[in-house]
């Protein structure tokens, strides 16, 4: 296994197509800061390619890329939608990573900032924006000073045709949603807008807006100077196609970001990560949108391959975390940040979420009330789909997922016991430490 | 019954005055918290004239008619 798995990091994403072997590659996000030098040095002495708007839609499309915000909505479609806003629009990169358990935007951002403003450009530049922003992520000193540090040498060299306005978000989950960045670059308080279409005809400064995630970004820059048929090299026949960042959180707390292609076994990018899957009892996949599971539901799984879709399992912003603590108080903690997150507009989401924290923290914590179940699945039913953005709606996924997943220990809670004792919750209200590999 | 538009609620606006689901109980129900939840968002022409009513009595405009692109009826004085 050691053979597939490359410690040292020299290129994001695998640029060295000899190192993806049939079992797929696994690689290190490092947290040293790559130069402008270092980043032609890492992806070639290119300059950045000029693309317009229709070859880089065609290029998209052909490499197949999905968003990686965490929606994963296609990149070219995305992209083909703003066709009649070619030459009037904002372009916004979103690394506000407000998901708690990510740390894959930051990263990035640290190591590879040029990367990212790359991709900026160049989907600036086909677009013909006036103007683009990249929202960094907050309380995160080391993100502002890499991206400052590139903006100045990019600025020297005069690299960007379109200027970049680097920004800090506002602390708080929903401030990472993309209608609450518009608001924030327009001075408005974080919370997200009623923007019922897209694409977005009137968002930063009134203007049709392009927004997408910082990976997203960084992948398209690659893509552009390297070509889809390079991107469509990685992961399996057939698709999907390349690999993503993802962010392993171990049961003692500890993170790694890694660099996965598409189809490796989640087995080995676990045990990369150090992660003992024996001492865990539960797996949170795809982060607070996606579902708590059990750790043996997903050591067969190969990342992103049409199986893990079947099961209705996904990495969603890339994140697979572990806990040893009980599934339920896990979930319940998750729904009571969620509840605390909200910014008070959706009467569903201020005062359903926390009804639903109360009712799923009684069964967690040994105190269920008769027909809690019951009642959790109807409050369940009443808020999902209502909120003027997602977030009330990733309460209820994680909810019925451990609802469903973990039947058993619903059962044994409804008569307050607990099969697991032990372990410290981990999903939520944890600082987490990076993890060091030897 | 042939819908002729769907309803939306914008639900950053509702403040759940409730109006909506008092003129629509058939489109409309009430949640636990007292705001309107859309159990079917097809509009038949016998509802029109009450969904126009909902739409312009609501305190915060939160209550939308979307008719498809073509047939949108000219509003009358």
């Amino acid at each position: 296994m050691s053979s597939q798995v490359s410690s040292t990091f020299t290129n994001w994403p695998g640029l060295v197509v000899s190192q993806v072997q049939a079992a797929g590659s696994i690689r290190v996000m490092p947290q040293r800061s790559m130069s402008f030098p270092d980043h032609l040095r890492a992806h070639g002495d290119l300059r950045m390619p000029k693309v317009d708007f229709a070859s880089l839609v065609e290029m998209l499309d052909e490499a197949g890329l999905s968003g990686r915000g965490g929606a994963g909505f296609p990149t070219a479609k995305k992209l083909a939608s703003m066709a009649s806003y070619v030459g009037r629009s904002i372009v916004v990169a979103n690394g506000s990573e407000s998901e708690p358990l990510a740390h894959k935007d930051e990263s990035l951002l640290i190591h590879q900032p040029h990367l990212v403003l790359e991709g900026i450009a160049i989907v600036a530049g086909a677009l013909g924006a006036s103007k683009a922003y990249l929202m960094a992520k907050t309380k995160n000193q080391m993100v502002v000073s890499a991206v400052e540090a590139a903006l100045r040498e990019r600025r020297k060299l005069r690299l960007d045709k379109v200027p970049v306005t680097p920004r800090i978000a506002d602390p708080g989950y929903t401030s990472g949603v993309e209608t609450s960045i518009i608001q924030q670059l327009n001075g408005k308080g974080p919370k997200p807008a009623y923007f019922p279409d897209r694409p977005i005809a009137t968002g930063v400064s009134r203007k049709p807006t392009f927004i997408s995630n910082v990976e997203t970004y960084a992948t398209i820059a690659l893509i552009a100077r390297s070509g889809p048929s390079f991107y469509r090299s990685m992961g399996v026949q057939g698709g999907p196609y390349g690999s993503q960042l993802l962010t392993i959180v171990s049961h003692n707390g500890a993170y790694i970001v890694v660099e996965a292609e598409v189809g490796t076994p989640i087995s080995e990018i676990v045990n990369y990560a150090q992660v003992d899957i024996t001492a865990a009892s539960s797996v949170l996949m795809g982060g607070y949108f996606g579902q708590i599971v059990q750790p043996d539901r997903i050591v067969d799984l190969k990342l992103n391959q049409p199986e893990m879709k079947r099961l209705g399992l996904g990495v969603g912003a890339g994140i697979i975390g572990f806990s040893s603590a009980c599934p339920l108080v896990e979930a319940s903690g998750i729904v009571a940040y969620l509840a605390s997150q909200t910014a008070g507009q959706c009467g569903p989401c201020f005062l359903g979420l926390p009804a639903l924290a109360k009712e799923i923290g009684r069964l967690a914590h040994g105190a269920a009330m008769p027909k809690g179940v019951e009642e959790i699945g109807r409050l369940a039913d009443q808020i999902v789909g209502r909120g003027g953005c997602a977030m009330p709606d990733g309460a209820i996924i994680i909810t019925r997922s451990v609802m469903k997943n973990f039947a058993d220990e619903v059962r044994l809670h409804e008569s307050s016991r607990c099969s697991f004792s032990k372990g410290r919750p981990n999903f939520s209200g944890t600082k987490y430490e990076r993890l060091r590999l030897n | 019954m042939k819908p002729i538009a769907k309803i939306a609620i914008n639900p950053i606006a509702c403040d759940g005055h409730g109006i909506c689901a008092e003129l629509l109980p058939e489109l409309i129900h009430l949640d636990d918290w007292g705001y309107p939840k859309i159990v079917h968002e097809d509009l038949p022409i016998e509802l029109l004239d009450h969904a126009r009513k909902a739409e312009r009595l609501c305190p915060t405009l939160a209550f939308l008619i979307h008719y498809p692109p073509s047939s949108q009826p000219i509003h009358r004085l």
